[in-house]
């Protein structure tokens, strides 16, 4: 039961390393999985031959994503945005006990009103289209499922339990990041194409990977809990206790 | 130019998280693999040093007869302690409770301030000068004191070499809303697994200012506090640590405080620390680095220390930073490169710990139901980032303007007569 460092390490390149391992060579099979699910789920939504699945060069290799129309919003929309968050944003602090939720809204508004000026003055120079953040979407999540198992692993894997149960901590949080990150990519496309390519910067910024890491955290401290349970009076396990 | 020099930030933004991260995983990892190193809680003194307890005080009728109580329980020899309550220019009814006790016990002896300079660093440079003890224990008015402390951490002192010595810090109302849940877990990492691997790796611990001590004579002759700084225990660590002496950590030496309930009070608590130990980070960086009694690890740990509240500074502008190039189009190469951002944006606040860090130190506290709460440590994200980064630039602004920060008392929660039960 009590990890030792080079049991630890062992452990570490047993199972989390492989994982990432397994993205950085299979990426492009995982993008264009993923692609196609979007297609497939999307394509209802949209008219025929409107969604396609297309590849650019990525670390040497092919990340996949799915190329689909943008609408623009427009400029008296922006203005009206900006606007309304500028309102919103002189009332925040108004929640006065409340100053975390305050300071996280604070931080979304604010992205918003950026957000909302730069379709309102220079709409023709803003750098992406639904198609780019599609693309800036599964560049960053090979990241995330790249550096997810890896940051797990670093977690549970000197902790003193079993092998076996530290194994399907990772198998479950590279299955929830996987399962997460495709379903949050299909939704993005959908509120991006279908509302607004204005949101694109709170999507990216604030329900990106700050999320991944909250579920990443959320499973770790399940895990922990229930090895504290079953740790509990055990003096043996930190011997430099008694 | 502009845009290469905005990816340039953000690389050193992503390389500052790592690096802290690295730093807080080597602590977690020394306390799961590495052996505890003992301080001196097996030494048994038949001469126990003389103690003088200061205990500043600035409108504590809420909660001075709680420590009061318990400091005259305290398992240490009448003939070796004095206990100086210093009421520091108190408008309510302080002055009236510690008279009370000082007519039932000789050895309280009370100083009443009414002149001079006022806050935590002057009220106990004048409770220095009076005080008859080899050896200042301070406790600040909140805290709750076990019966064996004094005991605890003054044994420490006969080793020659230890300047100062610091207990750990444990919340009582943990249980009163979320906010001093997460302060719990905030310290359970910082103490349990932070000082105590800092401790076992001879880096540098941090005196905190409050259930710990010092020698007097050596205080004295370095000059006392300094009272343009707010955050006079890093002060302190550095003082001593860059001149010699060494700082204990008692993880067994255990004392109570109460945490701030609101998260008004917790806002202006974190500027006041952030404006404070940045102030001593402009101080003493070059001193540090300069010092011929550190060894060169004491010197990056020390830097790592001192620089603390700067990483959220860093990250606010790195995550501007981050916005910028996003609407330059120019975010391509970094989209992979964010979640290293939010691993150590999510980790690295001030004291406050790595999400491994505290689960590990909750395991190690044989703690359990707690532990589900990290994920809600997101609520300090942004909190954090905010005030931290205002207070560093409260820091820079009485750097560059030679302004003197006044010393702000945080406010208390518990009510007069009804201490937290000590579990």
């Amino acid at each position: 039961m009590s990890a030792t460092p080079g049991f630890f390490v062992m452990q570490f390149f047993m199972f989390a390393f492989p994982l990432s391992l397994m993205v950085a060579i299979l990426f492009p099979v995982m993008t264009h999985a993923l692609s196609r699910m979007a297609q497939a789920v999307l394509a209802p939504y949209f008219p025929p031959d409107t969604l396609t699945v297309v590849q650019n060069p990525f670390l040497n290799r092919t990340a996949f994503f799915l190329a689909l129309p943008s609408v623009h919003p427009s400029k008296l929309f922006a203005a009206v945005n900006a606007v309304v968050s500028l309102i919103i944003l002189f009332m925040l602090p108004r929640l006065r006990h409340a100053k975390h939720v305050f300071i996280f809204l604070v931080v979304v508004f604010f992205i918003n009103i950026v957000s909302s000026l730069f379709f309102t003055f220079f709409p023709e120079r803003f750098p992406y289209q639904a198609s780019d953040y599609s693309e800036l979407y599964i560049k960053q999540q090979v990241g995330i499922w790249f550096f997810a198992p890896l940051i797990m692993g670093l977690a549970i894997l000197p902790l003193p339990a079993s092998a076996l149960s530290k194994l399907a901590t990772l198998g479950a949080a590279f299955c929830y990041s996987l399962v997460f990150g495709t379903i949050r990519y299909i939704a993005f496309l959908f509120i991006l194409t279908k509302a607004t390519l204005l949101c694109m910067a709170i999507l990216f910024f604030v329900f990106g990977p700050l999320v991944d890491f909250i579920y990443i955290v959320g499973i770790y401290s399940v895990y922990v809990t229930r090895l504290a349970k079953k740790l509990k009076g055990d003096f043996t396990t930190w011997k430099w206790l008694y | 130019m502009v845009v290469l020099i905005l990816k340039i930030y953000l690389l050193f933004t992503v390389a500052v998280m790592v690096l802290y991260s690295v730093r807080h995983y080597l602590f977690t990892l020394n306390r799961l693999f590495g052996e505890q190193r003992m301080y001196y809680q097996d030494i048994v003194d038949s001469e126990l040093k003389t103690l003088s307890v200061l205990i500043p005080m600035h409108n504590e009728e809420k909660v001075a007869t709680h420590i009061l109580d318990l400091l005259v329980q305290a398992d240490y020899p009448a003939d070796r302690i004095e206990i100086i309550p210093i009421n520091d220019f108190s408008s309510d009814k302080t002055r009236e409770v510690i008279e009370k006790y000082a007519a039932r016990y000789p050895f309280i002896k009370p100083l009443h301030r009414t002149e001079g300079e006022r806050g935590k660093p002057a009220a106990l440079n004048a409770a220095i000068e009076l005080a008859q003890g080899e050896i200042i224990l301070v406790f600040d008015a909140d805290y709750l004191p076990p019966k064996g402390i004094l005991k605890s951490i003054s044994v420490c002192f006969n080793d020659p070499e230890v300047g100062a010595v610091m207990g750990r810090v444990v919340p009582v109302n943990t249980r009163r809303n979320l906010l001093t849940r997460l302060l719990d877990l905030e310290r359970t990492g910082g103490y349990q697994v932070d000082q105590q691997a800092r401790y076992n790796l001879q880096l540098m611990p941090q005196y905190g200012g409050t259930v710990g001590g010092f020698r007097k004579r050596e205080i004295v002759a370095l000059g006392g506090f300094d009272t343009k700084i707010l955050a006079e225990d890093t002060e302190l660590t550095y003082r001593l640590s860059i001149n010699g002496w060494k700082v204990v950590y008692a993880n067994r030496a255990e004392c109570y405080e109460e945490v701030p309930e609101t998260w008004e009070v917790r806002a202006r608590q974190i500027r006041r620390w952030s404006r404070g130990h940045n102030g001593v980070m402009f101080r003493y960086l070059l001193q540090l680095l300069g010092s011929p009694f550190l060894s060169l690890r004491e010197k990056v740990d020390g830097t790592f220390l001192l620089f603390v509240y700067v990483v959220p500074v860093i990250l606010f502008a790195g995550l501007l930073d981050s916005l910028t190039l996003f609407f330059l189009g120019q975010m391509e190469l970094f989209s992979g490169l964010l979640f290293l951002i939010f691993l150590g944006a999510y980790n690295n606040f001030g004291n406050f710990a790595p999400f491994y860090q505290v689960g590990t130190a909750c395991l190690l506290d044989g703690a359990t139901q707690r532990i589900l709460l990290l994920p809600f440590l997101i609520f300090n994200f942004f909190f954090n980032l905010w005030y931290i980064t205002r207070g560093f630039f409260d820091a820079l602004i009485d750097v560059v303007t030679w302004r003197k920060a006044k010393w702000q008392k945080t406010e208390r929660f518990r009510k007069a007569g009804s201490p937290e039960r000590i579990a």
